[in-house]
């Protein structure tokens, strides 16, 4: 017969934590009057989520491995998005500015040889 | 006592290596414990391997060789983006997630991945081209030498020219990205249907059913040779940012088409796309190496980077360079350069006197026949077996070579393993599948029953290196399988010329038709009974019975898989394949009498 899962403290609390997001939304919405309820029962009712996560950890794990999929999701196109505007607000007009002072990285266009001077090997301890 | 770990990691290939007081100890793959090909993961089961063959812990680690710059290599990548600007928004984007994680602070992740490390372990970083050039030259047998390393690129070089002697590594002068011939093989292995950084050896098995029909093209329109041996790639036929083909749609139009899809049908295109690049290839090399004798006047050659496990140019290389000797790292890749590292910095260590320490060459070399990795006895294999209820028995030594012997000489295909595994891509007689290289059927048997691959991939003979000259012109002795040569004229019978392509896969081509290539060539391993005393000994039984030393030597895998560690791995594989008998250790397994018809692989298998 297969074990049960056991959890740690922390496996516990991130869990509970998944629980938060919803009551967050609903205290929020209420706080904004799109639901005319007292926003002061999601704020009780986040604590109590808490501790339900903590204490039945294996009731709440799927719900916990859906919000965590999400957020990855979420995470990986605001890091995307983000990186995209570094992209544009740095690099691009760097590369043009460079291409225009006739800085070229990759070719180094015809010539005879292209071969360049070996860089002499700098020391181990430094990742440069 | 100095003990340096080395790694590489984090682009294809991780692996481990261990040097003892400037002795290798272990070196091991990380793909060959995860059970997943070309495993790019930090190599934790690696370095557990490694560490346990010394009997040591991670606490006893006195130096961590890592065996690339990882902040030049990214400077290099933003620079590459900068130089493409108004491109590669999308790729930027998606590539440097990667790097703000382990890539770049290596610190952090060598810390992560080595728990129990000490704090004052100084954490040592060579360039990629520095530790495959240590690879190449501090365990090769020569006290001086040239050193060419050739890849796809490391920080910036692609190809580097050093002199070795005693320890010290003179880097003379480098070629850089992307001008690389490693990238332009590779564009062509995708650009073929293979997979990159595993599907090279493939497009180099395809090249003898071809003709060099692009050769002009390449050479007039993608790549620019100088007489000095430099060359250019004509970047307006490449994507430098693309993911999965590295070509663009010029490329396509210069060579006839769109990209084959992977498991597409292979035609006679193709195969001259294959013979093409290797013929230009092996002109670059040509190149190379002649400036490599050029520039440093030595006699012998050392070789190492992923373009050095070409063993069709390497012999090539040894027939027509400039050079006496050659000697070639047989972890050639990047899983080479966790060796280089650590050899790189014990030699410098000043522990030893550092890199102007004098360095006494061993002889054959230091690689102990690159039988690097973890063994198991014959108690743990049969602790193994019988966790599936496999039925086996145990053999004295002259029992066991003696029906192995016969075996082979019945048709019969034989999985080998035995003592250390293998470190590099070849099995060399340690975790093997062996056949009988006389039989015409062997080759079709051995690929499309037994490994599952493509019918056209050649296979390898393993030869008594006393008798190697009588079948193979081999100019020198090859134990690491990396030197390709004609099978000798004797051994050769008349074949159809007017037949092309993989029509020329049915002709007899030899006395040992399974192990001729269909060019007359093999990629040949000569074997010394000081080399492989087990496998020498084989050779010696199948040769008692025969009269002939060949046997094919190929890996011990299927398609999609790394090749077998673990007694587990190898019973696994046999059981899943058309392997009739295992031998592993002195146990003797027979396919007939075993209690299972599949079992649940432990690999993902992965497309090539």
């Amino acid at each position: 017969m297969p074990k049960p899962p056991t959890y740690s403290t922390g496996e516990r609390l991130r869990i509970g934590a998944s629980l938060l997001p919803p009551f967050a939304l609903l205290w929020l919405a209420c706080r904004k009057d799109w639901i005319s309820l007292d926003p002061r029962g999601a704020l009780i009712a986040m604590p109590i989520a808490l501790a339900f996560g903590f204490l039945l950890p294996a009731h709440f794990a799927p719900w916990h491995r859906v919000v965590e999929k999400a957020q990855s999701w979420i995470g990986r196109r605001l890091v995307f998005a983000l990186l995209s505007l570094v992209w544009i607000v740095v690099l691009l007009p760097t590369g043009l500015v460079l291409r225009a002072l006739g800085k070229r990285f990759l070719d180094p266009g015809r010539r005879e040889s292209y071969w360049e001077s070996a860089r002499p090997p700098g020391s181990l301890r430094d990742g440069f | 006592m100095r003990r340096i770990l080395g790694i590489s990691a984090f682009y294809h290939d991780s692996a481990a290596a261990l040097v003892v007081d400037g002795r290798v100890v272990a070196a091991a793959q990380e793909e060959r414990f995860s059970r997943r090909k070309n495993d790019a993961r930090f190599p934790r089961r690696a370095i557990a391997a490694c560490l346990a063959q010394a009997g040591i812990g991670v606490g006893d680690i006195d130096a961590v060789a890592f065996h690339e710059k990882p902040i030049l290599k990214f400077s290099r990548t933003l620079e590459t983006f900068l130089a493409l600007a108004p491109h590669g928004m999308k790729a930027f984007a998606r590539t440097l997630p990667s790097w703000l994680g382990e890539k770049l602070d290596l610190h952090k992740a060598l810390a992560a991945g080595l728990p129990g490390l000490r704090p004052d372990v100084a954490h040592l970083f060579t360039s990629h081209h520095e530790a495959h050039a240590a690879s190449a030259f501090l365990p090769s047998p020569f006290e001086r030498a040239a050193i060419l390393t050739v890849d796809g690129v490391g920080e910036w070089a692609t190809t580097v020219i050093a002199r070795g002697d005693g320890a010290r590594i003179e880097p003379l002068e480098e070629l850089r990205f992307p001008h690389s011939l490693g990238l332009l093989y590779s564009a062509f292995t995708a650009y073929c249907g293979f997979r990159v950084n595993s599907g090279e050896y493939k497009l180099m098995g395809l090249a003898p059913y071809g003709e060099p029909v692009f050769a002009d093209r390449i050479r007039d329109q993608v790549v620019e040779l100088r007489p000095d041996g430099s060359f250019r790639l004509d970047l307006s036929c490449f994507d430098l940012l693309a993911d999965d083909y590295l070509t663009n749609d010029r490329f396509h139009r210069l060579f006839g088409g769109p990209p084959r899809p992977p498991e597409g049908s292979l035609d006679q295109r193709h195969m001259d796309l294959a013979r093409s690049i290797q013929v230009v290839t092996e002109e670059a090399l040509l190149g190379l190496v002649r400036r490599a004798h050029e520039r440093t006047g030595e006699r012998n050659l050392c070789l190492a980077g992923g373009v050095a496990l070409n063993c069709v140019a390497n012999g090539r290389i040894l027939r027509e360079g400039p050079f006496d000797r050659i000697w070639i790292q047989p972890a050639a890749g990047d899983a080479g350069g966790a060796l280089g590292a650590a050899l790189a910095a014990w030699h410098a260590s000043t522990e030893r006197g550092g890199a102007g320490a004098p360095r006494s060459a061993t002889q054959p070399d230091a690689m102990s026949s690159a039988l690097l990795g973890p063994a198991w006895t014959d108690d743990d294999a049969a602790a193994a077996l019988q966790v599936h209820k496999a039925r086996f028995s145990r053999l004295d030594d002259a029992d066991l070579l003696g029906r192995t012997a016969t075996a082979l000489d019945s048709g019969k295909v034989v999985g080998w393993v035995q003592g250390r595994m293998e470190f590099g891509p070849r099995a060399l007689g340690n975790r093997s599948i062996l056949g009988d290289p006389r039989s015409p059927a062997m080759q079709s048997v051995m690929n499309l029953k037994v490994k599952f691959r493509e019918s056209f991939r050649p296979f390898a003979p393993v030869v008594l290196a006393e008798r190697a000259h009588e079948f193979f012109d081999l100019a020198a002795p090859s134990p690491y399988m990396l030197l390709v040569a004609q099978v000798a004229e004797s051994q050769r019978l008349p074949v159809d010329p007017t037949a092309t392509g993989l029509a020329r896969l049915k002709q007899l081509r030899s006395t040992l038709p399974a192990v001729t290539h269909v060019d007359g060539s093999a990629r040949v391993q000569t074997v010394t009974a000081e080399a492989n005393p087990r496998l020498h000994a084989l050779l010696r039984a199948f040769e008692s019975r025969t009269g002939c030393p060949v046997l094919i030597n190929t890996s011990f895998n299927v398609r999609g898989e790394p090749v077998v560690a673990s007694p587990d791995d190898a019973y696994r594989c046999f059981i899943n394949s058309g392997i009739d008998i295992l031998v592993v250790g002195n146990l003797w397994l027979e396919r007939s009498e075993q209690p299972h018809a599949s079992l649940p692989g432990t690999f993902e298998a992965l497309p090539d």
